[in-house]
């Protein structure tokens, strides 16, 4: 891979690509926590409401 | 060539007749066509977070090389990291961190990260290297994402975290406070920010591990957009996160504390007012200028007004007071006179120290002259040769010793200024100045000097 006029640094690079796996994941679980929640709430305004 | 860009083999700046340019070489004409053709120059540049150019037709300074040359926007004053208070270096990177986000967005990426490629224009960042854009290649990492953290996480951090003053390691480390070293003095509560455990911590340690492996990538080892993207927005929530918060120092109550009357703090405003309205500068560079107050006095009637301060708390506030009043004119800076920026850098040239800045239309020194003399054993002639350096006119507060400021600074320490006098310092000044207006301040014994350089 040619770099450009900076050094990134072979620990920097692969450092990054596991980091960007994990933040993948990271936002992911985050993303359906927070849908979950959302659902979560959702029903629990649906059954009150209901009552 | 302008000493602040030989780096970079994509092109340079320099100056002619006093208008600087930027030649692009030829070795960039591929990224150069990119960056207009894919819209993202005019999106940074509308927006104004790219400093515009035009295309001008004039003599290259370096023909073989020359592709195009380009006249970039001026930008009234060159500030530097280690003279930004903790929100500006946040608002530089949070800037570069939405340029490289809409970078990818456009096919281009960042190559470089460098904090001084972000300067303050109009009171909000602006990112100042046209040469920074490279096409985007899927499966290549970030190249600039170690200069990022080096650059600005490790010091906003270490700002927040530890010490304010912490700041200052930008000036020692100019590519950037390597990420050993802010991970060894960063607190142990770090650890447990996600942020800045993966960021800074874990990091440095696999820089480390692969310090002298040798690496050139594979397609196991690529890193897709998408991850690029998460990698980008988890910088931002971390660097979001990040807080300074304020305690009180000796300075950023220094206007609540008044220490002399209303009437002199009024009259004080009205002369300096009255000076400026008078002499009509096109820049005006306030030393010890505390959260403001005087500085204001220019900028409001939009002259370019520095305002220098050596308390990060006070730089701060001022800061945030340009960002609410959305002021224009106004640039504060952290700056101390008694040790104030010097060249550094490769061949010490590659940054300006404070007077290569200048000079300024108009130097003010208000209630700093006793400070630099007493606090900091400084003679009035070596006073009045910096202050002649930094700027043609000069609007200077004497303190005499019975003020009670003056008296404060003595109270610790053996009176060895016995030439301390209002005569003394006149004698000194007027060496190097004419001193061209002597107003007393009503309710002390103060008295604001105006003075014109002698040559």
């Amino acid at each position: 891979m040619v770099f450009a006029y900076i050094d990134l640094g072979t620990g920097s690079y692969l450092f990054q690509v596991g980091l960007a796996v994990f933040m993948l994941i990271f936002y992911s679980a985050r993303s359906l926590i927070k849908l979950f929640f959302q659902y979560l709430k959702n029903a629990v305004i649906k059954l009150v409401k209901r009552r | 060539m302008q000493e602040s860009s030989f780096r970079d083999p994509s092109g340079f700046v320099f100056e002619r007749d006093g208008t600087l340019y930027r030649q692009i070489n030829n070795v960039y004409r591929g990224n150069y066509e990119l960056l207009l053709s894919s819209g993202l120059y005019k999106e940074l540049a509308d927006k104004g977070l790219l400093v515009s150019h035009r295309e001008v037709v004039i003599a290259p300074e370096n023909e073989a090389l020359a592709y195009k040359i380009i006249k970039p926007d001026k930008i009234p004053f060159i500030s530097y990291p280690y003279e930004w208070c903790f929100s500006q270096l946040r608002d530089a990177a949070m800037a570069t961190l939405y340029i490289q986000k809409t970078a990818l967005s456009r096919g281009m990426t960042l190559k470089d990260a460098s904090a001084y490629n972000i300067q303050y224009f109009n009171g909000k960042p602006i990112f100042i290297d046209t040469l920074s854009f490279e096409k985007y290649q899927e499966g290549y990492p970030w190249v600039a994402y170690r200069q990022f953290c080096q650059h600005f996480l490790a010091p906003l951090a270490l700002m927040s975290l530890k010490d304010i003053r912490l700041s200052q390691l930008l000036g020692v480390y100019i590519d950037g406070i390597p990420l050993n070293l802010a991970s060894k003095l960063l607190p142990l509560s770090s650890w447990l920010r996600m942020g800045l455990l993966t960021n800074i911590h874990l990091h440095s340690k696999m820089q480390k591990k692969y310090s002298d492996k040798s690496f050139k990538g594979n397609k196991s080892a690529a890193v897709s957009k998408k991850g690029l993207l998460a990698i980008i927005i988890g910088l931002e929530d971390v660097v979001q996160s990040l807080r300074y918060i304020r305690g009180k120092t000796e300075w950023n109550e220094y206007y609540h504390d008044i220490h002399y009357g209303c009437e002199s703090f009024n009259a004080k405003k009205r002369i300096v007012g009255e000076l400026l309205a008078g002499l009509k500068p096109n820049s005006v560079w306030d030393l010890g200028a505390n959260e403001g107050v005087f500085s204001r006095l220019a900028s409001n009637c939009g002259i370019h007004t520095i305002s220098m301060d050596n308390d990060p708390a006070t730089v701060e506030s001022n800061y945030l007071m340009v960002k609410r009043n959305n002021e224009t004119c106004m640039l504060p800076l952290l700056m101390d006179m008694s040790n104030p920026s010097s060249f550094r850098g490769w061949a010490n040239s590659e940054r300006c120290s404070l007077a290569a800045r200048g000079p300024a239309n108009i130097v003010m020194a208000l209630a700093i002259q006793h400070h630099l003399v007493i606090g900091n054993n400084i003679p009035f002639k070596k006073l009045a040769e910096f202050m002649a350096s930094l700027g043609y006119w000069l609007i200077i507060e004497y303190i005499p010793k019975d003020d009670p400021q003056v008296q404060r600074l003595l109270a610790s320490r053996k009176d060895i200024f016995d030439e301390y006098s209002q005569t003394y310092f006149e004698q000194s000044f007027s060496q190097l100045y004419e001193i061209r207006g002597k107003y007393g301040l009503p309710g002390s014994q103060r008295v604001i000097y105006l003075m014109v350089r002698k040559s």
